[in-house]
């Protein structure tokens, strides 16, 4: 993703390379959001501030901005599975409150999965999904994908154990399961 | 942590003399398809040794029948923060390894707090599996095409084991060393 310097457009959102400004926000996330750091296979990190310094590193490499119009709402980030050959890239969308209940970050999802299948040619996308957002995830863009599975009691969030389930699509599944997609976020009015 | 099992087999840490045995596992069926290649030469091994070795709750231990190794186990992707590692096993017969993960597992959840254990087995070693569902490790899905060898692409099998799990299905004699 290093080129991804020019921007991406959909009908409403705009993805690009954040900036340094971003950094002290993507800590927040990083600290508030267990998804986040499992998008970024950073769990195993155990001091935050060390993470800080990940990811001034990473910010152009695993980590995108999120626009509607002018304004940042969130972000978009990547990590490239290992084995590099597998060409897998597990993604995560994180929109601020205020948009949360609308389908922009559910938009910018399907144009970066786009981008990333039709330009980098990744082979399989893999979401992350907390056991509380499953539902959600579910209603929205999780429908086109494949639960996987689901690691019992793996992130321990607010004092609890909580699920964390996986889920895959696949190029070729996102070709036939993508105009299904575009219909349902026209129903949306997301166009 | 080192302690005797049934017979002279033994589960003792790894050592960079391990290296030759490791070589040897890594060139095995399991090993072929869960450890690096890059294992197949001494030289790696005493690498991948050292650094198994300065892993914080890594517990390596490799099973020793009277100087043959036998398997290799050790915690990776260690995630301190929600009590989780994935735990591999390496074994020269998979299908004989059920008690060897048993007493790896019993050692590791009396010596560590963690909540869970989980392993990625390649859906080609139907023997390992087995192994994991025998020791009380219970299947979480499937991670679609998850491993590369050459050009072929590999699902694995997710197993998982939690620790209260793990108690309750402990009999009392293995409760307490």
């Amino acid at each position: 993703m290093g080129e991804i310097g020019s921007t991406i457009c959909g009908p409403r959102v705009a993805l690009r390379s954040p900036t340094a400004q971003d950094h002290n926000y993507l800590l927040e996330l990083a600290r508030s959001d267990p998804s986040f750091l499992w998008t970024l296979s950073l769990s195993h990190a155990v001091d935050l501030s060390d993470l800080g310094a990940f990811l001034r590193e990473q910010l152009d490499n695993r980590i995108i901005e999120l626009r509607v119009g002018q304004s940042p709402i969130g972000y978009v980030a990547a990590d490239y599975r290992s084995p590099p050959a597998a060409a897998t890239v597990r993604i995560g969308t994180f929109v601020q409150a205020d948009y949360q209940s609308t389908s922009v970050g559910i938009e910018a999802a399907a144009i970066f999965i786009s981008y990333l299948f039709e330009a980098r040619q990744v082979r399989r996308i893999e979401g992350i999904m907390l056991d509380d957002g499953l539902a959600r995830i579910q209603s929205g863009l999780g429908r086109y994908f494949t639960l996987d599975a689901t690691f019992r009691e793996a992130a321990f969030v607010l004092g609890n154990f909580t699920d964390v389930h996986i889920l895959s699509i696949s190029r070729e599944e996102w070709h036939e399961r993508g105009s299904g997609f575009t219909a349902w976020l026209l129903r949306q009015g997301g166009f | 942590m080192t302690r005797m099992t049934s017979g002279r087999t033994r589960h003792r840490p790894v050592t960079v003399q391990d290296a030759a045995a490791l070589c040897s596992l890594a060139d095995g069926e399991t090993g072929r398809l869960l450890l690096s290649a890059d294992l197949r030469t001494e030289e790696m091994a005493v690498h991948f040794i050292r650094a198994l070795n300065t892993q914080q709750w890594a517990i390596p231990r490799i099973i020793d029948n009277d100087g043959v190794a036998e398997g290799l186990c050790f915690c990776a992707d260690i995630e301190q923060r929600n009590l989780c590692a994935r735990l591999v096993a390496v074994f020269a017969s998979p299908a004989a390894g059920g008690g060897h993960l048993r007493r790896y597992v019993h050692d590791l959840m009396w010596a560590l707090p963690y909540h869970r254990v989980y392993s990625l087995v390649p859906w080609s070693l139907p023997d390992l599996r087995k192994t994991y569902e025998n020791a009380g490790f219970l299947a979480e899905g499937v991670m679609r095409d998850h491993y590369v060898y050459g050009d072929c692409l590999e699902d694995a099998a997710v197993f998982g084991l939690l620790r209260p799990e793990f108690f309750a299905a402990s009999k009392p004699d293995e409760l307490g060393d």
